[in-house]
């Protein structure tokens, strides 16, 4: 069962629209909240006036930080850069605070929640927001990371000095500089790796209940890590026994890294069902979202390559100022050194690297993650130095890759920054890919393009990307605070039917499918007789949501075992029925037997039957066919992969055209090819996003221009070709399965390659992102005077 | 305001303030939550619905403006439970859809498509879908199920399919 | 959710000259034709208007007629995919600079919700339909508290002739097609109006020289406007038509293309538009 293209399952359910998302739950007796949102990038709060507001028609409630300051606490950020001195806002409870839920005397960001309204109905809401007046004391914006680290920047927090959250280091700095000072070919580059929004088509939501007979919470909400979001908000948010709080994400419309972060609406639509005796509901707007939902990327970077005239790189060195915005969110520190820091060496051995990171506060959207985040930009740098090298010294970009990739037979391999590449084999996979592009004769499609009027480009990406997130002490050293295992809970019925629940969180990745086909290859039971429960932390063991391309390597892990340790039960108790040694059993598609003694045949649910009984069974063996498996991976996963653009310039106009793109990608054992598929394409089209028209764009106020889809494009179906996609296997040793991550891997090397090929196409040492045409039109132009 | 419409073949009637949208109607008073929003400005398409036989984005429509027409929802367009219709069915076999929140304005959107133009080409699929945004599929599968449709409608017209 | 748009008023008037009433009574009450711009502006809080006067139920503002003399006369409220679907438009006008632009026009559900009418009113800056209209020397019937008058779609697109309290199109009416026409443009990628775009229309003399031309820019000035000077210059050249740099204080630069790029471009798209139209005159 695992390897075959079955088409999802619950698909059918969001084809008919029945499947339902967290802003179609609308309880009996819902209110609806709406938030006002600061209007100021920064400013003193000296007065708020809701007195017009509270009259209003249907208005149940108006709160304001004022109203909460003793009741909430702040919001927590349990990923602190790991191994360095960092300043952070403060929490209760020791832990770094990443904001407040309604601003506390000062908003420090547009787009941050000021107040609260509750009322009968949205409509209600939305006019009792409009009566809210607030008296700010506007106070001095920064928005740009390295003017925010000036003495003469205005200062967010008084427990953060100089607006630096962190500055950490990984890699052999005095090593590289004296690399990089011998080198015979010095490679540099400015790059500006521009923010850009998730923008998951669901925005996010919010639905909190009370009940007062039990004093149970239950919270249905847009989460890609339901179990985390749970743990955090009911200890250190709202401060009530994490046993008196459920949390239910049913189903998420996407979120690319957005949705695994704590926001205000969380807590507050629970404290405020308490105390109006009611559930409160609320639902974002787009241009809320694009205010306040995290953003993603937002590096500025020195970067530095070091090689030999012949092509042999000796050092790589990035000096980046990460952009994190006004507080701290629940991760975003810790995206924004390590997974970025630790990752620039890429797919290459490369004797000596340095990675520098100044975490910095200023007044825009808090950061978090966006999908292949830290590692997207960790391959543009790289990938964008290596063109330059190959150029610098005149050999073509390929070979300059296949010289320095990580050999195959020299796996595992230690990165020098930190990671230990478990195994890959990235010469072929970028062979593959130009065999598919058509490399060996390039120049003659160059030619061809030429001859109509048109500038064809060839860009490169290899990649190596740390997924299956991820072995919990390792995470630990990296500042995490909390594990990064998964879960699985495999209850076999009497009938034999099986419920598969696992702890893991669709946000679109076929789960329900995938994870059922796991438990059907082991069990070797068919696919309809597996039910798979998820996102609801009464039903599911614990879990740690779907993030960092875990899901199906970390989470397939636990089930995969979970079913292993089922059939060796089975196994024991069928041989005890059977009064044969258990290696005399034999079992093949869900039948029991004994060889040359046809008497002796059970079925899987014969055995489950059994066991569900509980009758004569062999002596200490218990009844029912339970188990629940908490698997901690050994290490991190590589998946690694090449990829190829193929652009073509418009000469006259600077519009480019994707014209091919090939992408190798090798992510292990695959479970389900048309699952990944899905996976790939989507992830190459957000890199094409950030390549060719994405970036959150603030003005020197802190107001977001782009705060809707008429200012921020994403990617259409107009946009670009059918892609043409392969892959190689190379499992990993560090699972059952020798899965790899999928989800966000095709991201990290997609912009990368697109940017390399209209540099190639436009032979020019850099241009940058998004680059629309009329980047391209002006390089043509400086190229005519030139 | 009273307003009358004609939801999925079935009269409705509603008492809604002039600015009420189509959509709030549709989810909210009549509880076809089906329809999705995604967005303030007419781009996503997640809120697709047919008000009188031609695709629209009922966040640009107010309730008030629909009154006396005939709207259809993905609630409408449905089969028997567990049945999936021709499109739907190309949709699932080819992946078409991921998180599924852009889905069934997608396939709102493409029903129209096909019905004008029974057997589009990639270029025509592709144009059609500028009014849906999706930030999962990367459109791909979506395009390919559309072809497959329409190489369906080919072969039940007896014409030779090129494989 | 969607945004939601502040309490107005809300008419929906059974004849024209109740609805010029209501929309004549106060400054802030607007019309609403198919609400694919309205409705936007009053989510976004960007209008605010006291009552919004729905035009759905004139249907005197419908349907599209050709004169004996050619000209395409076009209800205020008719749809853009209704004029595009229409045979007797398609047999008079495609292919040509109508229906590229028709084509270019936002997606499949905002033409199928845009109006003719609403089109002009709301006098976008990168409209490829207003475009279109230019060199289709098109005018529009505009009635008021005191009666009707005819305004040349350029004059209310350039602000000389606007629409006052009150005033509503109620028709549109378009020029025969020459031979050949058509537009090109750039799009905006997010709203998918025009960046840049340029409509032309042009006959060819019997020695294959540019006999007539009309040229309307959109998108890359502050309003689309026909290019009068352009045309006359051009007026004799032999194809394929070269558009030299236009004055570059027409052009306008914002955060989505410089003022240069624009001025640039437009020239671009005109040649472009003219080697589409040329083809198609020669091919008529």
């Amino acid at each position: 069962m695992l390897g075959r293209p079955l088409p999802p399952r619950e698909d059918v359910g969001f084809l008919r629209g029945e499947a339902k998302f967290t802003a179609d739950h609308t309880p009996p007796g819902t209110l609806h909240m709406a938030l006002l949102r600061s209007e100021h990038g920064h400013a003193r709060i000296l007065r708020i006036d809701t007195a017009r507001a509270a009259a209003m028609p249907g208005v149940r409630a108006v709160l304001t930080g004022a109203d909460i300051a003793d009741k909430l606490m702040p919001l927590p950020c349990v990923w602190i850069p790991g191994g360095v001195e960092s300043h952070f806002p403060p929490h209760p409870y020791g832990v770094p605070g990443a904001g407040f839920v309604l601003a506390q005397e000062r908003v420090r960001f547009i787009g941050e929640a000021v107040a609260a309204v509750v009322a009968e109905t949205p409509y209600q809401a939305h006019d009792a927001i409009n009566e809210i007046r607030i008296d700010y004391d506007p106070l001095p914006v920064v928005v740009d990371p390295r003017e925010a680290l000036t003495n003469t920047a205005p200062q967010l927090h008084d427990a953060v000095p100089g607006n630096l959250n962190a500055y950490w280091t990984c890699g052999d700095k005095d090593g590289t500089d004296a690399a990089i000072a011998a080198a015979e070919v010095v490679i540099e580059l400015d790059i500006v790796n521009q923010r850009t929004i998730n923008n998951p088509i669901e925005p996010r939501a919010a639905v909190g209940e009370y009940d007062a007979a039990t004093g149970d919470y239950t919270l249905h909400v847009t989460s890609q890590s339901p179990h985390n979001h749970r743990f955090l908000l009911s200890a250190l948010v709202l401060g009530i026994p994490f046993n008196k709080l459920r949390l239910i994400a049913t189903n998420v419309g996407g979120s690319f890294g957005s949705k695994g972060y704590l926001y205000p609406d969380m807590p507050l639509v629970l404290y405020l069902a308490k105390e109006l005796g009611q559930p409160v509901k609320w639902v974002d707007t787009r241009s809320g979202l694009m205010r306040s939902t995290v953003q993603g990327r937002d590096h500025t970077q020195k970067v530095v390559l070091a090689g030999t005239r012949d092509g042999q790189i000796t050092a790589v060195r990035c000096t980046s100022w990460s952009n994190i915005g006004a507080y701290p969110s629940t991760i975003g520190p810790g995206v924004a050194t390590s997974v970025m820091g630790r990752s620039i060496t890429g797919p290459y051995a490369i004797p000596h690297a340095f990675a520098e990171v100044h975490v910095v506060f200023t007044n825009v959207v808090p950061l978090g993650a966006q999908r292949g985040s830290g590692r997207a930009e960790a391959n543009y740098l790289m990938e964008r130095l290596v063109d330059r090298y190959a150029a610098q010294i005149g050999r073509d970009p390929a070979a300059i890759r296949l010289q320095n990739m990580v050999p195959r037979e020299k796996f595992p391999y230690d990165n020098g920054l930190g990671w230990i590449y478990d195994s890959g084999d990235y010469a072929t996979a970028l062979r593959l890919a130009l065999t598919h592009v058509g490399y060996d004769d390039i120049e003659e499609q160059r030619d061809e393009a030429r001859e109509r009027g048109r500038r064809l480009g060839v860009g490169i990406a290899s990649y190596v990307a740390v997924c299956g997130i991820g072995p919990s002490t390792r995470m630990s050293k990296e500042g995490m605070l909390g594990g990064t295992w998964e879960s699985a809970n495999i209850r076999v019925h009497p009938t034999g039917e099986i419920a598969l629940t696992i702890g893991s969180q669709s946000t679109g990745q076929s789960h329900e499918t995938v994870f059922a086909q796991i438990a059907a290859d082991v069990l070797q039971i068919g696919m309809d007789s597996i039910v798979v429960f998820r996102s609801d932390t009464q039903k599911a063991p614990y879990g740690q949501g779907t993030y960092g391309s875990r899901s199906f390597s970390v989470g397939g892990s636990a089930v995969h075992l979970a079913a292993t340790r089922i059939m060796t039960k089975m196994r024991e108790a069928a041989a005890y029925c059977f009064e044969v040694d258990e290696s005399d059993v034999d079992y093949l598609e869900g039948v029991f037997s004994v060889p040359d003694q046809p008497e002796k045949t059970k079925t899987f649910a014969d055995v489950a039957m059994t066991l569900w009984y509980g009758w004569s069974l062999k002596p200490g063996m218990e009844p029912m066919l339970e188990e629940t498996v908490y698997f901690d991976p050994a290490d991190f996963n590589y998946p690694f992969g090449s990829h190829v653009a193929v652009v073509e310039i418009d000469q006259d106009t600077g519009e480019i055209d994707v014209v091919k793109y090939v992408a190798v990608d090798d992510c292990g054992t695959v479970g389900n090819p048309l699952v990944v598929q899905g996976q790939v394409e989507g992830s190459i089209v957000h890199g094409l996003g950030q390549a060719l028209m994405e970036a959150a764009r603030f003005d020197a106020d802190g107001q977001l221009l782009t705060d809707d889809l008429r200012s921020y494009a994403m990617p259409r179906a107009t946009d670009m070709p059918f892609f043409d996609l392969d892959r190689t296997v190379t499992p990993s040793p560090h699972n059952q399965m020798g899965a790899k991550g999928s989800g966000e891997t095709a991201t990290v090397p997609a912009a990368t390659a697109i940017s390399n090929a209209i540099c190639d196409a436009l032979g020019v040492r850099d241009i940058p992102m998004p680059i629309t045409p009329e980047k391209v039109w002006r390089a043509l132009q400086e190229r005519r005077t030139s | 305001m009273r307003t009358r419409l004609t939801v999925n073949g079935v009269p409705a009637e509603a008492d809604v303030e002039p600015r009420v949208l189509l959509v709030d109607l549709l989810r909210d008073t009549l509880g076809l939550t089906g329809t999705k929003v995604g967005c303030d400005t007419g781009q996503c398409g997640t809120c697709v619905v047919h008000v009188n036989g031609v695709s629209a984005k009922s966040c640009a429509i107010l309730a008030v403006q629909a009154e006396g027409t005939e709207v259809t929802t993905i609630e409408g367009i449905n089969g028997p439970p567990g049945e999936l219709n021709p499109l739907q069915a190309a949709l699932h076999a080819m992946h078409g859809t991921q998180c599924g929140f852009c889905t069934p304005g997608m396939v709102l959107s493409l029903t129209e498509l096909l019905r004008r133009t029974p057997r589009p080409t990639e270029d025509q699929i592709r144009t059609w879908l500028t009014g849906n945004l999706c930030r999962c599929t990367g459109y791909h599968s979506v395009v390919r199920a559309v072809l497959r449709v329409a190489a369906e409608a080919d072969e039940q017209a007896g014409l030779a399919v090129p494989r | 959710m969607t945004m939601i748009p502040d309490i107005f008023e809300y008419v929906a008037p059974a004849s024209l000259a109740e609805a010029i009433e209501i929309l004549g009574a106060d400054p802030d009450n607007v019309p609403l034709a198919g609400g694919n711009g309205l409705l936007t502006m009053l989510k976004r809080g960007e209008l605010k208007p006291t009552t919004v006067v729905d035009l759905r139920r004139l249907d005197v503002l419908r349907g599209l007629a050709f004169t004996a003399d050619g000209r395409l006369r076009v209800g205020a409220l008719t749809t853009l995919t209704e004029l595009v679907d229409d045979p007797r438009v398609q047999a008079a006008h495609l292919p040509g600079v109508l229906g590229d632009a028709l084509a270019a026009a936002g997606d499949v559900q905002a033409r199928n919700r845009a109006t003719i009418g609403g089109t002009l009113a709301s006098a976008a800056p990168g409209s490829d339909v207003s475009a279109a209209l230019l060199v289709l020397d098109a005018t529009a019937d505009v009635m008021g508290i005191n009666g009707s008058r005819v305004v040349p779609v350029a004059a209310l697109l350039d602000g000389s002739a606007k629409l006052g309290p009150g005033e509503l199109i109620t028709a549109v009416d378009l020029s025969p097609a020459e031979p050949g026409s058509a537009y090109s443009r750039l799009a905006n990628r997010a709203t998918l109006h025009a960046l840049c775009g340029v409509a032309v229309t042009v006959a060819l003399g019997a020695d294959g020289t540019v006999s007539r031309c009309r040229i309307a820019a959109t998108g890359s000035m502050r309003h689309p406007r026909r290019l009068n000077e352009l045309e006359a210059s051009l007026i004799g050249t032999t194809p394929p038509v070269m558009v030299p740099p236009q004055a570059g204080r027409l052009f306008v630069g914002d955060r989505l293309a410089s003022a240069a790029y624009r001025r640039a471009m437009t020239s671009r798209m005109a040649e472009r538009a003219f080697a589409s139209a040329v083809t198609r005159a020669r091919n008529a």
